[in-house]
């Protein structure tokens, strides 16, 4: 059986559920007076039934393939850690401000590429910050949020 | 006005100081993102979409244009130096590149690849020039069904393109579809797929959704593999870059051909660059009279592909310039860049707005004269960059992605939902699910949901509607042939495994 396109198969079906619920609860009218729902249902169930054939090849693959096979070799925990990062910049984008938020997603996101020097980490992530405060805040405009401790 | 005064009309708007300007960093950052091993042509628009906001629409038009195509010229430095491909379709000029590289022939390889792409850029041009204004008259005569049809024949043309499965490429087709129609509804004003929460309600933008799926997921996908390109250490200057007489004499076929064969398939949907450059590979191998020194530094497996992908990129421009259909994922997101400025591509867009047209149009011509200036003399540069530890470059480029999704409407929420795209597109990219279906549907969907409703509330309900006009029949049974195209494999292995085994 091959696990990797089994989980596929059923998380597209899953969503193509989900999709299909939601556009079914908007309307899908007629052929005559299409509702708003009406493009989404019909791609909802279209995606259901490729994601059946998904499932109906995983069971049928002779070759087993597992999961983890797809992350083997691959250094997959700099990734999720990235990832989490991210979130958690989101998270306290607003709180911390801009400049320190970015100073420590960027000297975080170095320390898990790479274990250089922490004075060459800390020298690129505060001029990166540094730098993107004068070109989104200063050259464009942006507002970007100042935060708890007001920079 | 005739296509030559047209044409004077568009320099004298496309060379005014401001738009000479971006039209310069336009190929510039192209050159640079076809150089730099990682972030392509795709990636580096969506991240400067956000940049292009408090832009005027020909400047940040001309800019973004200049990216894609200056992306194809930097692609070749990497691929002949480095025998890493700074983007796709580059890929094939990996092979002969890098080998005449390793003759000791660096120079005129990066040469010859640099007069190529120019010869071929300038061709390329010159048919989007002259096709462009008969083929938007033509357009003029689409009602929605036409477009319908069309739009349809796109999308099915682009997942059947896909590299890998089909039935992959379908899913993220569907599922570019289902994300674009999230939000209030156009004609009846409802809230669709929004899950109530109000932030969905006027849907998802392109700019989160493009930078999460190309940006984030490479930055995502190179941290987990650590590459140190290896340069070719031979000096190179800039007498050396220049071709003989014999490799001109032996290229010349190849880049016309190259030329012509690029921009056809690059005014098809689905074609463009990649796969021009290995049709052209292709070609040019069949029709040697020594394949066999094919792969192993023929500058005819070089120009071939180089001329074939820039030659390409000038034509895609034409169904988005006529038809306002997207023919690849840069194509989709440079239609982005127009609605975001008000401005709708396709059949009156030559009419509505000519400074617009020929203005970008005429900035091609600028901007490959400045590639071959700029490219040239700065190759040692390029070199110089490849250099940059992606332990420094990885962390700007999420700096960016996420300040640019935050300047769209100042909202932490288009942040978040980059970041969830990021995290989907790096597991859609690892189960090799192909991102470029997913992000045309999202922006053909409206197109082909609004064509679909219009077309069946003119017919009431009438299915036929879509069989009765010329044009759609015709192309509704190019749909039919493509899908029946792509079943027959499937259906041929199921009979296959049905016989009884002797």
């Amino acid at each position: 059986m091959n696990v990797a396109d089994l989980v596929i198969g059923l998380f597209w079906l899953a969503v193509s559920v989900l999709v299909g619920t939601e556009a079914y609860r908007s309307g899908i009218g007629s052929l005559g007076s299409p509702g708003p729902g009406l493009i989404s249902f019909w791609a909802s169930i279209a995606l259901g039934v490729v994601s059946l054939i998904f499932v109906a090849k995983a069971f049928a693959a002779g070759k087993p393939v597992s999961l983890p096979d797809v992350w083997r070799g691959k250094a997959w925990k700099r990734s999720i850690s990235i990832s989490l990062l991210l979130i958690l910049y989101v998270i306290f984008f607003e709180i911390l401000g801009f400049i320190f938020s970015t100073f420590l997603l960027t000297w975080l996101t170095m320390s898990f590429i790479d274990k250089s020097r922490f004075w060459f980490r800390a020298g690129v992530a505060g001029c990166t910050a540094v730098s993107g405060y004068v070109l989104f805040h200063v050259w464009l405009n942006v507002q970007l949020p100042r935060g708890l401790l007001s920079f | 006005m005739g296509d030559f005064a047209s044409l004077l009309y568009g320099f004298s708007i496309c060379l005014s100081p401001g738009n000479l300007f971006f039209c310069f960093i336009g190929v510039l950052l192209g050159t640079l993102v076809g150089v730099l091993p990682g972030i392509g042509p795709v990636g580096a628009i969506s991240i400067l979409l956000p940049a292009t906001f408090h832009m005027q629409p020909i400047g940040a038009i001309i800019m973004l244009s200049g990216v894609y195509y200056g992306s194809m010229y930097g692609g070749s430095t990497t691929s002949i130096l480095v025998r890493i491909p700074g983007e796709a379709s580059s890929v094939v000029t990996c092979l002969d590149g890098y080998e005449m590289a390793r003759k000791g022939r660096a120079g005129p390889a990066l040469g010859m690849a640099a007069f190529g792409s120019f010869i071929a850029g300038t061709l390329g041009l010159i048919g989007l020039m002259f096709l462009s204004v008969p083929l938007a008259a033509f357009a003029l005569r689409f009602g929605p069904p036409e477009y319908f049809a069309v739009v349809l024949l796109g999308l099915t043309t682009i997942t059947y393109l896909t590299h890998g499965s089909k039935m992959k490429g379908f899913i993220m087709g569907i599922f570019g579809l289902i994300l674009s129609s999230v939000g209030i509804d156009p004609i009846e004003g409802s809230a669709r797929l929004s899950f109530d929460l109000l932030e969905l309600w006027d849907g998802i933008d392109l700019v989160p959704l493009a930078m999460g799926l190309f940006g984030i997921s490479e930055i995502l996908l190179n941290s987990e593999e650590f590459v140190r390109p290896s340069v070719i250490k031979s000096k190179i200057k800039i007498k050396s870059l220049f071709p003989t007489l014999a490799d001109w004499v032996q290229a010349k076929g190849a880049i016309l051909r190259g030329s012509i064969l690029g921009f056809f398939l690059g005014v098809l949907p689905g074609g463009g660059a990649v796969i021009s450059s290995f049709v052209s590979y292709g070609i040019e191998k069949k029709i040697s009279k020594e394949p066999e020194k094919f792969g192993k530094g023929a500058i005819e497996g070089l120009v071939g592909p180089e001329s074939a992908n820039n030659s390409a990129t000038a034509g895609a421009f034409i169904p988005l310039f006529t038809l306002g259909i997207p023919a690849n994922v840069v194509m989709a997101l440079l239609f982005g860049a127009f609605v975001i400025h008000g401005l709708r591509p396709g059949p009156f867009l030559i009419q509505d707005h000519p400074d617009l047209f020929w203005g970008v149009v005429s900035s091609m011509y600028v901007g490959n004269v400045m590639l071959l200036l700029l490219n040239l003399p700065l190759i040692p540069l390029w070199v110089q960059i490849l250099k940059v530890p992606a332990v420094v470059l990885n962390p700007i480029v999420l700096v960016v992605c996420m300040v640019g999704a935050f300047s769209l409407k100042n909202s932490v929420f288009d942040m978040l939902l980059m970041t969830i795209f990021g995290i989907l597109g790096y597991l859609l990219r690892k189960f090799e699910f192909e991102i470029a279906p997913l992000i045309l549907a999202f922006v053909l969907g409206p197109i082909l949901e609004s064509n679909l409703r219009q077309s069946l509330l003119l017919s009431q309900g009438d299915m036929s509607i879509f069989l009765t006009r010329p044009i759609s029949a015709i192309t509704m049974a190019l749909v039919l042939v493509i899908l029946l195209n792509s079943l027959f494999p499937v259906l041929k292995r199921v009979l296959r495994s049905k016989k009884p085994k002797e």
